[in-house]
């Protein structure tokens, strides 16, 4: 028996399934939106400011 | 020896084995039971490369999240090994000590069943047997992520990997363009006594044998039960059943995009969850993938990202720094990739629709639907691998808030990992198999692949399939 050959249209649905991963570059290479930053609060001394995950510690009120 | 069914007329009258599908599952089973010298025969609905007239017969509306069924498949030999990327990472332990946390139990064998099926399953996907999993990267500090381990496969292309053993192991009948259109059961046995097969031109003829195995895959599995109404007449398969049910695939997320704290990397970078997280947030797991931009091109974007790091440890006011960061809007070093396990869900599955396909079956649809529970393992995993990079030191991550906010609909992509719609289980009311992959009701109908899945982890299906896969060879050589 030859030896089978993979078919063209099995190479474009592997390309299909890496499309995924493009999809996810695309998002980066336009940067972030500017929804209006509320932050809300996640155990262990982190909050979410729009969508940035960050040390509580820095939005501590000022020492008097 | 294979033949094609659409020119060679030449069943035999009478088979110990016969397996419908032949990827990697109906493969793998058909030589170890030839090999054994069982008359094994092999039906392949496709041919020896795509076509339409076949792969059209994948055709498969959904509803809910979209799991592009029939664009993950393929319907010819070989089955959907002929567009496998390779990843290749074993099942835990936990994975079979620990039940999902949903109304439905967990794996009822023990990991052990799987384990020593491992080194064969390795060797069978051109893995060095017993060869160490490999990380690509040092773990993390902390018990939420280690570095995930796993090996890639060339990959194993099963059809031309195993041509010469499916055209000359004695005893192997394969038949390519042969489809599978009706399962015949006989509820006085109890057993399913016939199979009805087609070629494309609608010619059709009974099969028999003494044990009957489907290795279609997680959609089509189920399907054939479905469409079988002598299997509804004889109750096996019935509305309030299991048949379709907890379709699962792995989570593709974006949970976001992070910045490195000391400039631009080079490598990109795997965790896993441990079983301390799992257990702690009553969590799935998951794979988390850092992948770094190869190239961002920005003017001025390194001094932005400085001075996003100077401005949020400087000493200004708090709404200050809010606005500064609500403002902050420069592309990333890369972004946050997963493969996340789903729970088994009742909700999400496959079922029949009126329309029927070229060979007059009833054809399927996909509803994949995610619980309270994954929305949880998401939320979960993105806020802990976010506090794992600033705790290290490693920069800063901006999630999706889809992650965090679960008002927002979840931003997503399948895995093309079916698995789940005949789970394996100890009684009927939780499964649709017994641990020998037998259907339950049915004396002599087993079912391979990862349809049978209990649980789906988060480690790549095929290679475990192919553990299970000898697993059920080994049953069915002794039973048969």
């Amino acid at each position: 028996m030859n030896e089978l050959d993979l078919s063209t249209s099995a190479m474009d649905r592997r390309d299909f399934l890496q499309v995924f991963a493009l999809l996810s570059l695309g998002v980066l290479a336009f940067g972030c939106s500017e929804t209006v930053a509320r932050p809300s609060a996640v155990k262990s001394g982190y909050i979410v400011i729009n969508g940035w995950v960050l040390p509580a510690q820095h939005f501590q009120p000022a020492q008097t | 020896m294979i033949k094609d069914y659409q020119t060679q007329k030449e069943l035999r009258d009478f088979y110990d084995i016969c397996i419908i599908g032949a990827g990697p599952a109906g493969i793998t089973l058909a030589l170890q039971l030839a090999v054994n010298g069982r008359q094994v025969l092999l039906l392949e609905g496709g041919g020896h490369e795509y076509s339409q007239n076949s792969q059209s017969l994948y055709q498969c509306p959904s509803t809910g999240l979209e799991v592009y069924a029939e664009e993950t498949r393929l319907r010819y030999l070989g089955g959907t090994s002929n567009h496998w990327s390779g990843r290749c990472r074993p099942f835990e332990a936990s994975d079979f000590n620990t039940g999902p946390p949903v109304r439905l139990p967990g794996w009822p064998i023990a990991f052990s069943e799987m384990e020593r099926h491992l080194a064969q399953a390795m060797a069978i996907v051109d893995l060095v047997p017993n060869a160490s999993f490999k990380a690509i990267n040092p773990s993390l500090d902390g018990a939420d992520f280690v570095a995930d381990r796993f090996l890639l496969s060339p990959p194993t292309r099963f059809a031309k990997k195993y041509a010469k053993e499916l055209n000359d192991t004695e005893g192997l009948d394969v038949f390519i363009n042969c489809n599978c259109v009706d399962l015949e059961f006989n509820s006085n046995t109890g057993r399913i006594e016939t199979i009805v097969v087609a070629d494309y031109e609608q010619h059709r003829e009974r099969v028999k044998a003494r044990q009957f195995t489907l290795a279609t895959g997680a959609i089509e599995n189920a399907r054939q039960l479905l469409n079988s109404e002598s299997l509804a007449v004889g109750g096996i398969v019935s509305e309030g059943g299991l048949v379709g049910k907890c379709f699962m695939e792995h989570l593709n997320v974006e949970l976001g995009t992070f910045i490195l704290k000391d400039g631009q990397g080079k490598d990109s970078r795997e965790y896993f969850t441990t079983d301390t997280f799992v257990s702690q947030h009553k969590a799935g797991k998951g794979n988390v993938a850092i992948s770094l931009v190869s190239e961002v091109k920005t003017y001025g974007r390194m001094a932005a990202i400085k001075s996003f790091f100077e401005n949020l440890i400087c000493d200004v006011g708090v709404e200050q720094k809010i606005e500064f960061i609500t403002k902050f809007d420069c592309p990333g070093d890369g972004v946050i990739g997963t493969l996340i396990e789903q729970f088994p869900n009742l909700n999400s599955r496959v079922s029949l629709v009126p329309e029927r396909d070229a060979l007059g079956m009833r054809k399927a649809t996909v509803h994949w639907e995610l619980g309270p529970a994954d929305r949880d393992t998401v939320k979960s995993i993105g806020l802990e691998m976010a506090k794992c990079f600033a705790d290290t030191g490693l920069g800063l991550v901006k999630l999706e808030q889809c992650v965090y906010d679960e008002t927002v609909p979840l931003k997503l992509n399948p895995h093309a990992h079916h698995m789940g719609t005949t789970r394996m289980a100890t009684a009927p009311e939780f499964g649709v198999v017994d641990e020998n992959c037998k259907v339950f009701g049915v004396e002599n109908l087993h079912i391979a692949g990862s349809s049978v899945f209990a649980t789906g982890g988060a480690s790549n299906p095929t290679m475990p399939l192919l553990q299970l896969t000898l697993r059920l060879a080994e049953h069915i050589n002794s039973i048969s």
